[in-house]
């Protein structure tokens, strides 16, 4: 981990949607090759927050710096950071390789290589590849939206609670998938209830109503509950 | 990035084509109703083209003889082969005066003549026997002017006919040596007969007062044209009901997936309207081009549909197609900003279904506009589906107008840019 060269960095963000307050001041950084996660209760605003991070929504006040740039966040963020929403963003009357076909389309990379032996192929979506979306289960459903997010080799993988609507083994799978990735060098930025998947984060942030604190590294994962049942009460 | 866009063009094609086969089955299930719904029309349309002639009741006096009857029969048989008559009246002998006054009160008659005992043989021999012709009281309608109008200017003829031998016949007895030695009553007889003929010959060519030309309400095509233009619209427009899982399809994180990827919303929405509008061109072109060649084999057709045989046929047909991709497209660039406008897929498919049917009643497509009340006939021409429907029937008769193609991709291009002002504006709330 390269702690000197911060990769992403949210400087007292700021979001409300008319008048409700929905992030508050937030700081936070990302260093490349770590893993982050976000816990917090539902509707804490932790998916607006990684859109905002994602550059596909804007703060309301606050900066964004990545790869310590300021300027053109947005435009920048589209090709740096690959994003992974919690609905998967398939077009599910078309097969596996129309997908990836077209989210590799500006790329030099040819889809087909890349995930049959390439870089991708960790994600074992070869003997899907001709399969109609609508067809596939949950877990190469979120996987098949990975492939898409890393079809522009993005140096940041943001993702939002990639276990949810997974069976148990399609958690676990998902769980090896993203610590493969990690082991591969990848940056990764997730969402979480899952403590298997929280299992794989360096660091961990919370979010409680609107206020972004960092945990203590040494906080064993198990008391996380502790922090979320505060936050309800 | 332009890749990219090609690449989405493509795919959104194959979703449409996989889609074609739910349109398909939508196709033919509205097919059943609207065709129903036609048939019926252009049997009640043809029914009362029919009657549009005005029915004459011909009454004979009861104490005509034999011979007198046969000769009025003939000479109305006559009058009725005459164009310029037959264009405008039908005869119908009659023979109870009161049932055919009957008729006439309860209006099934425009007009009864009573032909008296002793017209014709008035109209041989020099004396003034007149028919009487019956109205309805009040009788205002333009039949009634018409008919009238004929029968004047029939029996000024006849009278200036009759006067004109009459007059010969007095001159020819005043003066019996023009015989120069033929027998007298032999020439008179044949000089009459030939001024019979010569004057009556005259006589009903002037009398070609009304020549019938018909000015359609609908403009320049037949019913079958008319209506065969209203199914193709009707189709294309309620065939957005079962689109609305097409246009709908896609959950809004694609849209901001896209929008991340460069590709705004509205654009998107665009391409998925260009691509079902390929996919139905492609369909609605080789249906048109199969009935270009049945028309050839079978020219009965053309009063469906025509294409024209002056110019490059090719042209025409290319000219055709592109009309009919223009008219697809502005159709589901509209139901686009429907689905888009109205989020719940219920409510859009009632308000679409809804705007099908008052829009076919005031854009004139059920009935022709001119006779619809003014107020629709003042808003007629500003509705989108008025001109759509123009375009298709110009598609049919073969008379594309440029200004008609441009009007309709106008508001394509309109309803694009509302389209994407829409999405924009939820984005913005949204994000």
């Amino acid at each position: 981990m390269q702690k000197q060269n911060v990769i992403l960095e949210a400087i007292h963000l700021q979001k409300k949607y008319r008048k409700k307050q929905v992030l508050q001041d937030v700081n936070f950084t990302v260093y490349p090759g770590e893993c982050v996660g976000i816990v917090g209760n539902n509707g804490c605003g932790k998916t607006t927050l990684l859109r905002i991070l994602c550059g596909s929504h804007r703060a309301s006040d606050g900066a964004m710096i990545l790869e310590g740039e300021k300027k053109h966040f947005r435009r920048r963020a589209a090709q740096a950071i690959g994003y992974v929403p919690q609905d998967n963003p398939l077009m599910e009357d078309l097969t596996v390789r129309d997908n990836l076909r077209f989210w590799y389309s500006d790329t030099n990379i040819k889809a087909d290589e890349d995930i049959v032996s390439g870089t991708s192929a960790f994600l074992g979506l070869a003997p899907c590849y001709r399969s109609k979306v609508a067809t596939l289960s949950g877990g190469q459903k979120k996987r098949l939206s990975i492939a898409c997010a890393l079809a522009k080799r993005p140096k940041i993988l943001i993702m939002d609670e990639p276990g949810a609507s997974l069976d148990l083994l399609g958690k676990e799978e998902m769980k090896e998938y993203l610590s493969y990735y990690k082991r591969k060098g990848g940056t990764i930025l997730l969402i979480s209830h899952e403590l298997q998947e929280l299992e794989l984060c360096d660091r961990m942030y919370l979010l409680q109503d609107g206020v972004l604190t960092e945990l203590d590294k040494n906080v064993p994962l198990e008391q996380l509950y502790t922090f979320l049942k505060k936050d309800n009460q | 990035m332009i890749q990219k866009y090609i690449v989405l063009l493509q795919l959104q094609m194959k979703s449409a084509v996989q889609f074609f086969p739910k349109m398909l089955t939508g196709v033919c299930l509205f097919s059943i109703v609207i065709g129903l719904m036609v048939t019926g029309a252009v049997t009640l349309s043809e029914k009362s083209e029919q009657s549009e002639k005005m029915r004459v009741a011909v009454v004979i006096d009861a104490w005509a003889d034999e011979q007198e009857t046969d000769y009025v029969k003939m000479a109305f048989s006559m009058l009725q082969e005459v164009p310029s008559v037959n264009n405008a009246c039908a005869f119908i002998t009659e023979s109870s005066k009161q049932n055919a006054i009957q008729n006439l009160k309860d209006g099934m008659y425009h007009a009864v003549i009573l032909i008296p005992k002793g017209f014709v043989s008035g109209i041989l021999y020099g004396k003034n026997i007149p028919a009487t012709v019956l109205f309805p009281k009040g009788m205002t309608s333009l039949s009634g002017f018409l008919i009238r109008e004929l029968m004047q200017a029939g029996a000024s003829d006849l009278g200036v006919a009759q006067a004109g031998i009459y007059a010969v016949e007095q001159v020819m007895d005043m003066h019996p040596e023009w015989t120069a030695g033929q027998d007298y009553k032999t020439f008179r007889m044949n000089t009459e007969e030939a001024l019979n003929k010569v004057y009556f010959r005259s006589a009903l060519e002037r009398g070609n007062y009304f020549h019938k030309q018909i000015i359609y309400s609908r403009g320049n095509i037949t019913i079958h044209q008319f209506y065969l233009a209203t199914v193709i619209c009707l189709l294309l427009l309620l065939l957005g009901i079962p689109c609305v899982s097409y246009f709908k399809k896609d959950k809004e994180i694609i849209l901001l997936q896209l929008h991340r990827a460069g590709i705004p919303q509205g654009m998107f929405a665009f391409i998925r309207t260009i691509s079902i509008s390929c996919i139905l061109t492609a369909f609605t072109g080789w249906i048109y081009v199969f009935g270009l060649l049945a028309t050839i084999r079978y020219p009965q057709l053309r009063q469906w549909l025509y294409v024209p045989t002056d110019g490059n046929i090719i042209a025409n047909v290319c000219i055709g197609i592109m009309g009919l991709f223009v008219v697809i497209l502005t159709i589901y660039q509209r139901i686009s900003l429907l689905y888009t406008w109205i989020k719940q897929d219920v409510s859009a498919v009632l308000v679409l279904f809804l705007l099908t049917v008052t829009g076919a009643y005031a854009g004139g497509l059920l009935l022709p506009i001119s006779m619809l009340p003014e107020f629709i006939r003042n808003i007629s021409n500003f509705l989108p589906i008025q001109w759509s429907f123009r375009l298709v029937t110009q598609i049919i008769i073969g008379q594309i107008q440029w200004n008609t193609i441009g009007v309709n991709a106008g508001i394509a291009f309109v309803c694009y840019l509302l389209t994407c002002f829409i999405m924009r504006m939820r984005f913005l709330r949204e994000s």
